[in-house]
């Protein structure tokens, strides 16, 4: 098929810091025009780091002066002839720039805007001051994360952000598809708390249920055992395993030639696998030891047993399963046609073909002449003032 | 009004565990039409729990009832050739499948997309799985903890560790990896509606939860591109890049991120000036970093003795980032969470009424998301099966 699923859709993009950029750039993979637009006042943080080379692709960048009337008004003409409207400032700093939900109805009656904060935009707390990594232990999500013997700490890295930023691409596209079949736009008002907290049905439900509060498992699995990732040969190498019933018990201890594990009465029971599992887990450990992880990996899933070893991206890229399905996806940087790069583009594909283009994070207001003359109309002249001005800043 | 955003949709749900049932949860929640279809024993998520006071029953697995809101529950037995019939029925009047049987398994009833569109061509079909529908892996078998190790995300969101051999590399908790696959396909499916909008024709979704997690380690992904693979795991003060930590106090932990300089001398402030604040080393922020062991214990003499909302409540007020480490029970007294309704009570007749979480949204046109309960097993069936 030609064409992506995006084709027709053009994004005003504020966003800035993680989620926001996150988002957008899916929708850019997509087949969306996203217009990022950047400020020479406040430089968005992120895009000085390494992350900005993931998060900023597939995306055009604009550079706008938003206390200035005329940076406003452009703002507005750019929006008329768009459907969705990204932003994540604090709460309050885009209706104080005169561009809230409000105006931008007036001039697209049926655009979409998705405006995400830490805590959402009502409440008591609105204004505090969050960050992803934060947010992770607000929700509770951080005291779920880790090992089970050890001070809770943020072990897990950053999740909120991504995560956010993917089930926003989910909101905006349902909004979409709403706004297709009714004519009606929307302002979603995004709580990263609340999204977070989505996520874990599983422990609020339990709270409910035993009032029990929960904390970090490590490997482990309350249904199933044993579970856990074991040492195999060579430095920080493992593998996981997950044992889902008495069969695959069989299979493990075949496997790993331990047929005497497989007789002993302390682990013929998942129950009395998960009562015994300490002790399971250093006879199996032992075994392991002997063991190439990818090798160990390839035994087990032969004999059905759910394996994995531990992987970086970059034996990622090397494996032949990910290399069979064309994960990662080539593409240039903007300052440099001469060098390849390669990066896992989305996770998902049509008909077993992934339809999305990627492109290199731009550099800062590359595309102002295409956006203000070529798709705005201004003059070149008219252009060249709004440098002067400095509101093309 | 509820949000029905899906309204026009209708989804047959034959998938089971987490990843394919809370994405077809997330349309029935928006407003679609959804049946589950479910083998006479149940979805196997039916046996997990949590359960109420810990006794398993099909019909309050904590769950099974937190990624099946809002859906009609049907009992069909695809393999019998009236199943297959009834099935194709229920499919040749819908928009949406989603499924998450091991690649294959529906071609080889003759329920594959390629059958099943052949009558419905705007069809869309969602298929869930660890490794994706092709590849030399596709039929492995996977679980939260084989997701996180073959996505890269239990070695590249490296937590701190003293001991390499002592502290495996771990994956995700409370079975998250899996919600994460969900929340792919949900988008996956939303945007191949758009694409059946514009182009004019269903496709075959393929959604590898693997592939969807190793998305998420972003930086290290950035760094792998351009030829700068990050750090080993290693003990995480050596290479801490902010300041950010989770210290304990009287009845729990708060976590707190004085990162910029005027944040951090308002933490000084807030902590009355104590005399080693004015320790040389610790009057940059590398300073910090770079003698973090030490500072971390003179952090938590200070927090040790204070309640972890007071701590919050202080470093806020000043515009210092900062947030308790919150329990559920935590969560169900915020004052915020209660601001902005986010929990819903939900009745179930075997698991009572409880607490669920709701949407991370509020709408302008003021649309909410209705809640209602999980089916008990083959509740529908006569609705949908005639």
């Amino acid at each position: 098929m030609s064409g992506l699923a995006l084709d027709g859709v053009r994004v005003v993009d504020f966003s800035w810091q993680i989620a926001g950029p996150t988002c957008t750039r899916y929708l850019g993979a997509m087949g969306a025009e996203v217009i990022r637009i950047e400020s020479g006042r406040r430089p968005d943080p992120y895009r000085a780091r390494t992350i900005s080379y993931f998060i900023n692709q597939s995306k055009k960048s604009i550079t706008l002066n938003l206390s200035d009337p005329k940076g406003i008004q452009l703002v507005k003409d750019l929006a008329s002839i768009s459907d969705v409207v990204v932003e994540n400032f604090a709460p309050g700093v885009i209706e104080r720039l005169g561009l809230s939900y409000e105006e931008f109805r007036t001039v697209r009656p049926e655009i979409v805007m998705l405006s995400s904060a830490g805590l959402g935009h009502s409440g008591p707390d609105m204004k505090h001051v969050a960050y992803g990594t934060l947010v992770q232990c607000f929700t509770g999500w951080s005291a779920l994360q880790g090992y089970p013997d050890r001070e809770p700490e943020l072990v897990s890295g950053i999740w909120t952000d991504p995560m956010v930023g993917i089930m926003e691409v989910f909101l905006i596209n349902a909004a979409i598809h709403n706004a297709r079949q009714t004519g009606k736009g929307e302002y979603i008002d995004v709580s990263m708390a609340e999204a977070t907290t989505m996520l874990l049905p599983e422990v609020i439900l339990d709270y409910g249920m035993n009032q029990r509060t929960n904390g970090p498992l490590g490997n482990r699995d309350d249904n199933y055992a044993p579970q856990g990732n074991y040492p195999c040969i060579g430095e920080d190498e493992w593998i996981g395993i997950t044992i889902k019933d008495d069969l695959q018990w069989g299979s493990l201890c075949t496997v790993l030639g331990c047929s005497e594990l497989e007789k002993d009465i302390r682990f013929d029971t998942i129950q009395k696998r998960q009562m015994n599992h300490d002790d399971l887990d250093l006879l199996l450990s032992k075994s392991t030891m002997e063991w190439d992880a990818t090798d160990l990996m390839e035994a087990l899933q032969n004999k059905g047993v759910p394996s994995g070893n531990t992987q970086t991206v970059s034996q990622l890229n090397k494996s032949n399963h990910w290399a069979y399905r064309d994960f990662f996806q080539d593409y240039l940087e903007e300052d440099d046609e001469h060098t390849t790069h390669s990066l896992p583009v989305v996770p998902w594909r049509f008909d077993g073909e992934i339809e999305a283009s990627v492109t290199g994070q731009p550099n800062r207001g590359q595309h102002n002449l295409a956006i203000f003359e070529d798709l705005l109309g201004l003059t070149e002249s008219e252009v060249e003032k709004l440098i002067e001005q400095e509101v093309i800043f | 009004m509820s949000v029905n955003w899906f309204k026009d949709l209708k989804v047959v749900d034959l998938s089971q565990g987490i990843s394919g049932p809370f994405c077809a949860k997330l349309f029935a929640d928006l407003g679609a039409t959804v049946i589950k279809v479910e083998p006479p024993e149940g979805d196997y998520s039916r046996t997990l729990g949590p359960f109420p006071n810990d006794v398993p029953d099909p019909e309050a697995s904590g769950i099974f009832l937190g990624v099946n809101t809002n859906k009609s529950g049907v009992v069909l037995d695809i393999r019998t050739d009236i199943g297959k019939q009834i099935l194709s029925d229920l499919v040749n009047s819908s928009d949406i499948v989603v499924e998450s049987f091991v690649p294959g398994v529906l071609d080889d009833l003759g329920l594959g997309f390629e059958c099943l569109s052949k009558e419905n061509p705007g069809l869309i079909m969602t298929s869930v799985s660890p490794f994706g529908q092709s590849g030399p892996w596709s039929k492995y078998e996977a679980s939260n903890l084989i997701i996180s190790n073959l996505s890269g995300h239990s070695m590249e969101h490296p937590g701190p560790v003293d001991d390499l051999s002592e502290q495996p590399p771990l994956q995700l908790g409370a079975h998250q990896a899996e919600f994460l696959g969900g929340i792919c396909a949900a988008t996956a499916t939303s945007l191949a509606l758009n694409r059946r909008s514009v182009h004019g024709k269903g496709c075959h979704v393929d959604l590898s939860q693997i592939e969807a997690l190793s998305l998420l380690p972003q930086t290290p992904l950035a760094a792998y591109a351009i030829g700068a693979p990050g750090k080993q795991r290693s003990k995480a003060s050596a290479g801490k890049a902010s300041l950010l930590a989770v210290l304990p106090c009287k009845d729990g932990y708060v976590g707190i991120s004085p990162r910029q300089q005027d944040q951090w001398e308002r933490m000084v402030e807030i902590m009355g000036s104590p005399e080693w604040a004015e320790d040389e080393q610790f009057a940059t922020e590398q300073g910090r970093l770079d003698d973090w062991d030490r500072l971390e214990k003179l952090l938590i003499s200070w927090t040790s003795s204070m309640f972890k909302e007071d701590v919050y409540r202080l470093c806020q007020a000043t515009r210092i980032p900062s947030f308790p480490l919150n329990t559920a029970a935590d969560l169900f007294d915020s004052a915020q969470f209660k601001a902005r309704e986010f929990f819903i009570d939900v009745d179930h007749p075997v698991a009572g009424t409880l607490k669920y979480p709701g949407w991370p949204f509020h709408l302008a046109s003021g649309s909410k998301v209705s809640m209602h309960r999980a089916p008990l097993l083959g509740e529908h069936s006569q609705d949908f099966i005639k």
